[in-house]
């Protein structure tokens, strides 16, 4: 054994011991360890002692010190920890030795420690240092809580994308992110900024150096500390999932001891990976699955369900394996509704992000605003909430910028100071409701019709009812930015929160009160991915709309009496505009024999009725966005479903077949004339 | 040297690089899309997607007759698959040089990156980009 080897093997020795010590006091004193200051102070001098014997080992060194440094801390901040903050402590120091001594015994790891130890270390004093931190954190555990999601996820993205290859811009940007998101966090935002930053260096150091091939012991190296960052992120999140306190089954010591294999060995077994990972996600009662994952078995489920269609058919002659069948798609179904609640969850995240940056921006434009969330317990589907960011962001920045008066105009005309905005969720089994509603200025219609007559979008003596009005708002390029309203900035992008809605098959609604103050409705499907349907045909082809907008269906001979002079039909108290599909999307119109007329009802109470060549079913349909490039113009369609048959139908929009009838109806008027 | 399947179109030769090519398939169930351009024939599902299909004939020389020997191409190309509805399907062939095409139609021109020689017949190189409008 060599001089070093001896130094450090003592220094183990001694470490031991210390640890020994404080399971003996910790045993002792239990849970009135707070108070006991002569056990602190003990700790104290221990630690103090072993610095001593680490003067060759500068890293070992700085480990220490800072342990030694967090001890005042420690015996400083007594009065705000609660005992079992103290015992999270004490097991995170056990960790620690443990982690250390494990170094000094893998000899073999020891060359490749001291080459690389300075920076690996850093890494392990992360780890230390994160959770010290956390447990002085006595606040904002929700913001961390969203943070480590955040930052989990985006690790898994890597993850999934890098198995064959590592692709450092990506890991840089990676970590990046995770740097810059964490910028919200009070108490640990130097340590996870800090730890990053550290993180981001060495990969532009490699990025650098790499300038043709990454050299294998880098890429390594990266792995292991992605890795790392995935241990230490579960690591804490498991603390917040358990109200800041460790779990008796977590053994910590083990995962850290995984982990320093993998940071230290050059390669590590399956079984061995396998272990650390378990441990990690061990820790967490929940699983988490990537959503890449559950689109591919929903899409599993719906090839599934096509095959079944097509079998359908051909057993329909045989009874008994007919009615086998039966209970076979029975249990498929049972199957399929099951997987589809695994992509809901509680709207309560997406609800308090924005509720910070609320806070946030009323903060940047001097504004006053309180904010209150309802129905936080509502799921929706993990999807649906991606898609939900960007209108539910547009529509209340605009209601703090545009929408609450400031202050003083606020108590001048008799309101509050502070303003307020309500966010609220709710479910009635098919849709979900959310409700974003302001208290200020409301809207003006005088004002809004005045810039629609100038827009040329309205005749100046035209008869325009409230709802239309409202609805101008959401035409694209609608502005009345000139005037100082609620309305002011809201014209321009509001298009853009109707398009996001009503691609997941929802609408969105509007009503204000002036002086009062606006609500915005959006109405959504419970699920991207499930909607019930109509399915009818219009000259021999399949088309659908959700059941949701159709408000009644007539065969010929009930709606003929009430179709007044081709192009208008009756409904109760109203009359409403008649489209012929045939006409308007096959230019021929469809047969009498056998057509039904089904009423629509669209965004903002609009109402038609249409003629189709024949009822085929209902189903509940995956509806699916439109995403291909060269599909990006359709008109007509919010979305499209694959069929049991495996054919393709067009989701039809209400509001575009009657714009679309409208421009058709101009475009004869002006051929008239 | 690089590899293209041969395809026919209004009797004129095309290739499109092998690079993008998925599989050539007979004949597909297609679902029209009221409203659309008339070089877009429908819309039919393939592995768990929803594939448009181009009217090559159409949308090269807005003719709409019919082959008996039509065929679908199916491309994979920025992540989206898209199938091409072409008269005919030859063979693979190889090219090492591209020469500008001169003297063609403005329409051939635009979804076109040269022209290629091979056994002295001359062959359009197919732009996947301005074809799919990706």
């Amino acid at each position: 054994m060599n001089k070093t080897d001896q130094t450090l093997d003592k220094f183990l020795n001694n470490a031991q011991e210390v640890i020994s010590e404080i399971l003996a006091k910790e045993a002792k004193v239990d849970e009135n360890i707070v108070n006991d200051v002569s056990t602190l102070m003990f700790l104290y001098h221990q630690v103090k002692e072993l610095l001593s014997y680490c003067d060759e080992y500068e890293s070992l060194r700085t480990i220490l010190k800072n342990l030694y440094n967090s001890f005042d801390r420690f015996t400083m901040m007594d009065e705000e920890l609660v005992p079992k903050d103290v015992q999270a402590f004490l097991q995170n120091l056990r960790a620690l030795f443990a982690g250390l001594r494990y170094i000094i015994e893998q000899k073999e790891y020891f060359e490749f420690f001291c080459v690389t130890g300075e920076q690996t270390f850093k890494k392990i004093q992360g780890v230390y240092d994160l959770t010290f931190e956390l447990l002085c954190s006595q606040s904002n555990s929700e913001d961390f809580y969203d943070f480590i999601e955040e930052a989990n996820q985006l690790l898994e993205e890597l993850n999934d994308s890098s198995i064959d290859e590592l692709d450092l811009d990506y890991v840089f940007r990676v970590i990046h992110t995770i740097k810059g998101t964490s910028s919200f966090l009070d108490e640990l935002h130097d340590t996870i900024h800090h730890l990053c930053h550290e993180f981001e260096s060495y990969i532009a150091f490699v990025i650098e150096k790499s300038i043709v091939k990454i050299d294998q012991a880098d890429e390594s190296c990266i792995r292991r500390l992605l890795m790392v960052l995935r241990i230490i992120l579960t690591n804490l999140k498991s603390r917040l999932d358990q109200q800041n306190s460790f779990n008796e089954s977590v053994d910590l010591i083990k995962i850290l001891t995984g982990l320093q294999n993998l940071i230290h060995g050059e390669s590590i077994s399956a079984d061995e990976l396998y272990q650390v990972e378990e441990l990690s996600v061990s820790v967490d009662h929940n699983i988490r699955v990537s959503a890449l994952y559950m689109d591919q078995l929903s899409g599993g489920m719906e090839a599934f369900q096509i095959k079944l269609g097509q079998f359908r058919k051909q057993l329909e002659s045989d009874l008994y394996l007919f009615e086998e069948f039966q209970k076979l798609q029975n249990s498929f179904f049972s199957l399929q509704s099951r997987i589809l609640d695994l992509r809901l969850f509680a709207i309560e995240p997406v609800f308090k992000r924005f509720a910070r940056q609320i806070e946030e921006y009323s903060k940047t434009i001097n504004k006053s605003v309180a904010f209150q969330l309802s129905g936080l317990e509502t799921k929706i589907d993990r999807k649906l909430s991606e898609v939900l960011i960007a209108p539910l962001t547009h529509i209340v920045r605009n209601a703090i910028s545009h929408g609450i008066e400031d202050s003083d105009e606020r108590v001048f005309i008799g309101k509050e100071a502070q303003g307020n905005i309500g966010l609220s969720a709710r479910s009635n089994g098919k849709n979900v409701v959310i409700e974003i509603s302001d208290d200020g200025r409301g809207i003006d219609l005088d004002i809004v019709k005045q810039q629609a007559i100038q827009s040329k979008l309205v005749e100046k003596d035209s008869n325009i009812n409230d709802q239309d009005l409202y609805n101008l708002l959401f035409t694209p390029g609608f502005s009345t930015s000139e005037v100082l309203t609620e309305v002011s900035g809201r014209g321009v992008g509001l298009d853009s929160v109707k398009v996001d809605v009503e691609r997941i098959g929802g609408k969105v609604e509007l009503s204000s009160v002036l002086g009062e103050g606006t609500t915005f409705r959006l109405v959504l499907p419970l699920t991207i991915t499930s909607v019930d349907c109509l399915l009818f045909e219009v000259n021999q082809f399949v088309f659908t709309i959700p059941m949701g907008n159709i408000l009644a269906v007539y065969d010929y001979e009930q709606y003929n009496e009430k179709v007044l002079d081709q192009t208008k039909f009756r409904y109760r108290s109203k009359v409403l505009r008649l489209i012929d599909l045939g006409k308007l999307l096959f230019n021929k119109g469809v047969e009498a024999k056998g057509s039904h007329v089904l009423i629509l009802e669209g965004l903002n109470n609009l109402m038609i009725a249409v003629i189709v060549s024949k009822i085929v079913s209902k189903d509940n349909l995956l509806l699916r966005p439109i995403d291909h490039p060269l599909l990006k113009d359709i008109k007509i369609a919010s979305s499209m479903s694959i069929l049991k048959t495996g054919r393709v139908a067009t989701v039809l929009d209400v509001s575009s077949l009657d714009k679309k009838a409208s421009s058709i109806e101009l475009n004869k008027d002006r051929k008239n004339v | 040297m690089c590899s293209a399947l041969h395809l026919i179109c209004n009797e004129t030769f095309f290739a499109i690089p092998i690079d993008s090519l998925v599989e050539v398939i007979d004949q597909v169930d297609i679902d029209p899309i009221p409203t659309m351009s008339l070089d877009i024939k429908g819309v039919f599902y393939y592995r768990g997607k929803i594939v448009p299909l181009i009217d090559l004939r159409y949308k090269l020389f807005q003719s709409k007759e019919l082959s008996q020997s039509a065929r679908v191409v199916i491309l994979q190309h920025k992540g989206f698959f898209t199938a091409l509805y072409v008269d005919q399907i030859r063979m693979i062939v190889e090219y090492d040089r591209l020469r500008r095409a001169e003297n063609i139609d403005e329409t051939i021109e635009k979804y076109i990156d040269g022209v290629f020689q091979e056994n002295n017949l001359d062959y359009f190189l197919l732009n996947i980009d301005r074809l799919v409008g990706i």
